[in-house]
């Protein structure tokens, strides 16, 4: 059995590594554009501030020989022949695959600003933007962000801790828009600013300008103009599509699987933020871009592609933890309550705000923030779409324990393992 | 590998085994050194009460561990040796996405290093320090294979001796 992943994020890897514990003989081959593999991409942020050693980003330092896996990088796998399963890169390599994985991963989407190329924009995506951020990211330095979602605040807050000004253009109403409401909002936006960031919320830049005589200055909607030295752009992420749209699987807003991460067609699997989804709490298709979502679907695929049936288990477009400015959060599932049949429940008590949303007998969201102890047990709950209505007090007042799933008259001889 | 079994019946609920926890993940590993340190030694197994309901929650290593797979720093790993799972605090990012996950809420976090901290099954000990505290012995260290043993065993008895009366 040869098996071909295309792809060294933490879907492909995931799979890497699953594959070679369920399939000691079989060759592995991983193709990967990127010169830097098997690193924790939600780390790179802090090669601009942090003094982490190397290996902390990597996941070991002989990952791939040891797990007996041929890399070929930095290499793209450009078209794949689904007939002849066969995969040509862009050396013109011919590698034969038995089971091919795609997890060809996202990349940064650009804003379209006048006055800007692509060229102008830093990101933070991959390794090498981590490390030619920091080159560039001295002390004094005046940096702008477009982008107050998650990746954007990070980097803020890392560009801050290097000591630069930091400015945040963010287009909605208020930071981390996807996985934060208005409430949760206000109680972070005053720490990240605490730490010395400005942000400028629902606003956009409209113009970038050069000076005459160097610098960078760029105009915002309201005409107000915010002098520059570093851009960076954090608006989101697109799926690499193209090889799956080159070979043929199906497509849709993402790579179309079913249950076993198989894709249209025979052999073909995909994990990974080229995957789209059907959201357990909302049942909205969508293409995640979150590294527990990707490590899963990758686990599953190598499960399947190694002829163990696994069904993957769902997950949400909005799943997240994340500290923010030494404040913990939480996001899960339908958290902005938006629709007329939901029920939201909520409780805001200084820098402590959580946010339970129902629908009928169903828990379909959680939004935490200051204290996210537990929050497992609602998470399992929303993705299981369990029947609540014996524990919702609980859930409301967030006093929740394991206690009252296993609750039930104690014969003399009932043991739980642990 | 060996197992913390609980015997729910046995337990009332008093938290020594908490207590004892803390204990043993401090420095000083005395009671009197434990509540005056900083960080604070967190418990990593908690005494749920649910109405006269009580029920020690401890992690349970789970074969397919959501706590690892999740972890996006590489912090959580499987211990070669015991197939422990742990938590390294010195590759802990403190970004919570390990409590986000765990089913059972065991990952308790130390709130001044700002890191996860879970069950380890005492390493260094024989037997888990909440194991060998437990006042009324509720909790039972051994292989699954032995513990279904004995309690296959006693039951037999069980059964034997009421044919018998």
């Amino acid at each position: 059995m040869h098996y071909v992943i295309a792809g060294s994020g933490a879907a492909g890897v995931a799979a890497a590594q699953t594959l070679r514990r369920l399939d000691q003989a079989s060759q592995i081959t991983l193709i990967s554009e990127e010169d830097k593999l098997g690193y924790y991409r939600p780390l790179i942020s802090h090669l601009i501030h942090d003094t982490f050693p190397e290996e902390r980003f990597l996941r070991a330092p002989d990952l791939f020989a040891d797990l007996k896996v041929e890399v070929l990088s930095p290499i793209k796998a450009e078209a794949v022949d689904p007939e002849q399963k066969m995969v040509r890169t862009s050396r013109d390599h011919m590698v034969p695959y038995d089971k091919l994985l795609l997890a060809t991963g996202s990349m940064p989407v650009l804003p379209q600003i006048k006055g800007t190329n692509n060229k102008d924009f830093h990101t933070l995506h991959f390794y090498r933007d981590g490390v030619k951020l920091a080159k560039e990211a001295q002390s004094g330095k005046k940096a702008l962000i477009v982008g107050g979602g998650r990746i954007g605040i990070l980097t803020a807050l890392a560009l801050r801790e290097a000591n630069l000004e930091v400015t945040v253009v963010e287009m909605l109403s208020h930071v981390l828009p996807q996985q934060f409401d208005t409430t949760a909002a206000a109680i972070v936006s005053p720490a990240i600013e605490a730490k010395g960031i400005r942000l400028l919320m629902g606003h956009q830049v409209k113009e970038i300008k050069h000076k005459p005589l160097g610098g960078k200055v760029a105009i915002l909607d309201d005409g107000q103009e915010l002098p520059f030295d570093l851009l960076v752009a954090a608006v989101g992420v697109r799926p690499n599509l193209e090889l799956a749209q080159q070979m043929g699987v199906k497509v849709d807003r993402g790579v179309v699987v079913d249950e076993s991460m198989q894709t249209s067609l025979p052999n073909v699997f995909a994990a990974g933020d080229i995957v789209q989804l059907v959201d357990r709490a909302t049942g909205q298709e969508f293409v995640s871009g979150t590294w527990t979502n990707a490590v899963d679907m990758g686990n599953c695929a190598a499960y399947n592609m190694a002829g163990i049936k696994r069904q993957y288990a769902g997950s949400f477009f909005i799943f997240n933890a994340v500290e923010i400015a030494g404040l913990p959060t939480v996001a899960v599932g339908a958290i902005h309550g938006s629709e007329p049949e939901y029920e939201v429940h909520s409780q805001c008590r200084d820098n402590t705000y959580h946010k339970f949303v129902f629908q009928g007998n169903r828990l379909v969201g959680m939004l935490l923030v200051g204290d996210v102890d537990k929050a497992g047990i609602y998470r399992t709950l929303i993705r299981e779409g369990s029947d609540i209505s014996q524990v919702k007090d609980k859930i409301i007042s967030k006093t929740l324990t394991y206690a009252a799933y296993q609750k039930q008259p104690i014969p003399e001889t009932t043991y739980y393992s642990a | 590998m060996k197992e913390i079994f609980v015997r729910l019946e046995r337990c009332t609920g008093c938290h020594t085994c908490e207590l004892v926890c803390r204990v043993e993940h401090s420095t000083s590993k005395t009671l009197l050194g434990a509540l005056l340190e900083t960080p604070r030694p967190r418990r990593r197994l908690f005494v749920e009460m649910d109405g006269n309901f009580k029920i020690p929650v401890l992690c349970r290593h789970c074969e397919d561990a959501p706590c690892l797979d999740a972890c996006i720093s590489g912090a959580i790993y499987r211990d070669a040796k015991t197939n422990a799972v742990m938590s390294n605090p010195d590759k802990c990012i403190g970004c919570w996405t390990c409590i986000m996950v765990c089913p059972y809420g065991v990952i308790n976090r130390n709130l001044e290093r700002r890191v996860s901290v879970k069950c380890d099954l005492c390493p260094g000990r024989e037997t888990p320090a909440c194991v060998d505290s437990c006042p009324t012995k509720a909790f039972v260290y051994t292989e699954p294979e032995e513990f279904s043993r004995t309690r296959r065993q006693t039951y037999t008895q069980k059964v034997s001796q009421a044919a018998q009366a």
